[in-house]
C-alpha cells in the first residue's frame, strides 16, 4: 500500500472514468477496505508496520506497484498458543495476471506461515498456532501488481488482540513482583528477629528455647516460600512486560 | 465507669506505641519495651529489653550517617555482669556470628540486628540486612558491650561497636553508649536498628539476670507507668534525636 489503497483506486479510475462521480462511487463499492486503507500508511516495513490487527475484523488495501509490500502487526495474547486464522482475499483490480503473497512474521521478520499466489477473488486462510507476542503479516504482490486485497482476523481466544490486553497482563504481573518485593522483605525482617531471638534464647529456659527455635523454623520456610512466590511472580512477567507495543 | 475504661485503655495503646522525633527532614521513629512485664512488686526478676530505631527521611533527601546511639534505662532496671564470662574483644573482632559464638558464647547478653541501604556507585540501592551479637566485655577497664555487626552482602563483613556502659544519677541509672564508626556508614546509611538485651545466668549456684527490674506500683495498684527509657541517637551533622519511651508493668 505504498501510496495509499483508496487515493491510488481513485487515480487508477480517474484514467478510465473522467467524471469524479463515478469514482467515488467505485471507491464506495471497494468498499470499507478502500476508505480505510488511508490510514494505513505508510507500512512498506516492518517498523511501519499498520495495526494492531483486531479479532473478527477486516481491512481491505491495494498493492500499488511490484515493489510494493504492506505490512500489518497484530498481537497474540493468550496464556497457551492460540490458533490464528487470518483470511486473505484477493479483491481484483490489478493487472492481469496478478497475484497476491500473504505471510505471517515473528518479531525477528522470520516467515511462520503463509500462502501464495492468491489469485483474483480467491480467498485463503493463512493460519499458524502462536504464542503470545506480537507478529507481522506482509502482503506483497505474487505476479503483476495492483490487486486490492482484503485481510479477515480471526481464531480462537487470544489471537489478534488488543494491546490493552497485553499491558493489563504486564501490569498484574508487576503488581504481583512488588508485592512478592515486599513479602520478601518483610519475611526476611521476621528472620531477621527470629535469629536474633534464637541466638537470645541459648540461655532461655527450655520452652523458650524451642519456641524461638520453632519460630526460626518457620521463618526461614516463609521466606524461601517467599522468594519462590516472587520467582513466579518475576517469571510471570514474561513474555508480557517483552511484548513491545 | 465506662468513661475511665475507655481512658485507661487510651493511655494503654499510646503508651505502647513507638514514639516519633523530628528535627528538620530527619525523622527517628523510635521503639522498645520490656518483657515479661508481669513483674514482682518489690523484688527484682529477670526482663529481656528490646530498643529500636528507625531513621527515616523524606523521598530524595540524602540519609546522615548515624554516629552515636545511646539508651539510658529506668533506674529501677538493674544491669548485672557479677560471674558473667567477659569476651576478649580481639576473639570476635572478625569471623561470622558463628565464629564470634564459638569464641564467646558465655558472655552473650543479647541479639540483634541492621538494616541498611547500599549506596555504592552504578548501583542499585538494596536493602541488607546484619546480625547482631552482643557480648559481656571489658574496656580500658570498663565495662562494655561488644557489638559484633556481620553483614553477608554486598560482601560478607563484620564490624565490632563497643558500647560502654556507666551508672548515672537521675531517672536513668544505666546509660548505654555507641560510638559507630564512619566506616559502617562508607558504601550506604543505616536505617534501622534493633538491639535486645537478655541473658539468664547462675553463679556460686544463684540464678542471675543480666537485666533485672521489679514493678514499683503504688500500694493499692496492681499496674504502674514508668519512664522505660530515653533513647537518642546522633548523626554526623551534628543532629542529636531523643525520645523518652514511657511503658507499664503489671504486679504479678
Amino acid at each position: 500500500m505504498s501510496r495509499g489503497g483508496k487515493r491510488g483506486i481513485r487515480e487508477r479510475c480517474a484514467q478510465a472514468f473522467p467524471v469524479l462521480a463515478i469514482c467515488l462511487a467505485l471507491e464506495l463499492l471497494a468498499g470499507a477496505g478502500a476508505a480505510a486503507a488511508a490510514p494505513y500508511e505508510p507500512n512498506e516495513s516492518a517498523p511501519a508496520a499498520a495495526g494492531p490487527l483486531l479479532f473478527d475484523q477486516s481491512y481491505t488495501a491495494a498493492l500499488e506497484s511490484s515493489g510494493d509490500r504492506d505490512f500489518f502487526y497484530f498481537y497474540v495474547a493468550s496464556v497457551k498458543a492460540a490458533r490464528v486464522e487470518l483470511a486473505v482475499r484477493n479483491l481484483s483490480g490489478g493487472g492481469e495476471p496478478s497475484d497476491v503473497d500473504a505471510s505471517i512474521l515473528d518479531p525477528s521478520g522470520t516467515a511462520i506461515a503463509g500462502q501464495a499466489f492468491i489469485r483474483d477473488n480467491e480467498t485463503r486462510i493463512v493460519s499458524a498456532d502462536l504464542e503470545a507476542g506480537k507478529y507481522y503479516v506482509e502482503i506483497a504482490p505474487g505476479e503483476g501488481f495492483g490487486d486490492s486485497y482484503s485481510l479477515g482476523a480471526g481464531g480462537t481466544a487470544g489471537a489478534f488482540a488488543g494491546y490493552a490486553q497485553i499491558a493489563g497482563r504486564c501490569q498484574l504481573a508487576q503488581k504481583a513482583v512488588k508485592t512478592g518485593s515486599v513479602r520478601v522483605e518483610r519475611a526476611k525482617a521476621k528472620l531477621q528477629r527470629a535469629i536474633a531471638r534464637l541466638r537470645r534464647s541459648r540461655y532461655a529456659k527450655r520452652a523458650a528455647r524451642e519456641k524461638a527455635q520453632a519460630a526460626h523454623r518457620e521463618a526461614l520456610e516463609t521466606v524461601k516460600r517467599q522468594r519462590l512466590d516472587l520467582e513466579d511472580a518475576r517469571r510471570s512477567r514474561q513474555p508480557w512486560c517483552a511484548i513491545a507495543p | 465507669m465506662l468513661l475511665v475504661t475507655v481512658l485507661l485503655s487510651a493511655l494503654a495503646a499510646s503508651i505502647s506505641s513507638a514514639e516519633l522525633t523530628q528535627k528538620g527532614d530527619l525523622f527517628v521513629n523510635f521503639d522498645g519495651g520490656i518483657s515479661p512485664r508481669a513483674l514482682p512488686r518489690s523484688a527484682p526478676a529477670p526482663i529481656g529489653v528490646r530498643i529500636e530505631g528507625k531513621i527515616k527521611v523524606p523521598p530524595g533527601q540524602q540519609h546522615p550517617s548515624l554516629r552515636g546511639i545511646e539508651v539510658a534505662l529506668n533506674r529501677a532496671g538493674r544491669l548485672e555482669t557479677t560471674g558473667l564470662p567477659r569476651c576478649p574483644r580481639h576473639k570476635i573482632e572478625s569471623g561470622t556470628p558463628a565464629e564470634a559464638l564459638d569464641a564467646c558464647e558465655t558472655a552473650l547478653v543479647g541479639a540483634g540486628g541492621i538494616v541498611a541501604r547500599t549506596d555504592l556507585q552504578n548501583q542499585q540501592p538494596t536493602t541488607v540486612r546484619g546480625e547482631i551479637l552482643l557480648f559481656n566485655g571489658v574496656d580500658n577497664g570498663r565495662p562494655v558491650i561488644f557489638a559484633h555487626i556481620y553483614q553477608t552482602e554486598p560482601t560478607p563483613l563484620t564490624r565490632l561497636v563497643v558500647f560502654r556502659i556507666r551508672r548515672s544519677s537521675g531517672s536513668f541509672g544505666t546509660v548505654i553508649t555507641g560510638d559507630i564508626p564512619p566506616s559502617v556508614n562508607s558504601n550506604g546509611y543505616l536505617e534501622s536498628i534493633f538491639l535486645q538485651l537478655e541473658r539468664r545466668y547462675s553463679y556460686r549456684g544463684r540464678q542471675r539476670s543480666y537485666l533485672s527490674a521489679a514493678c514499683s506500683a503504688p500500694t493499692g495498684f496492681n499496674r504502674a507507668t514508668f519512664p522505660f527509657a530515653k533513647t537518642s541517637m546522633t548523626f554526623e551533622d551534628g543532629r542529636t534525636l531523643s525520645s523518652t519511651l514511657v511503658r507499664s508493668c503489671r504486679v504479678k
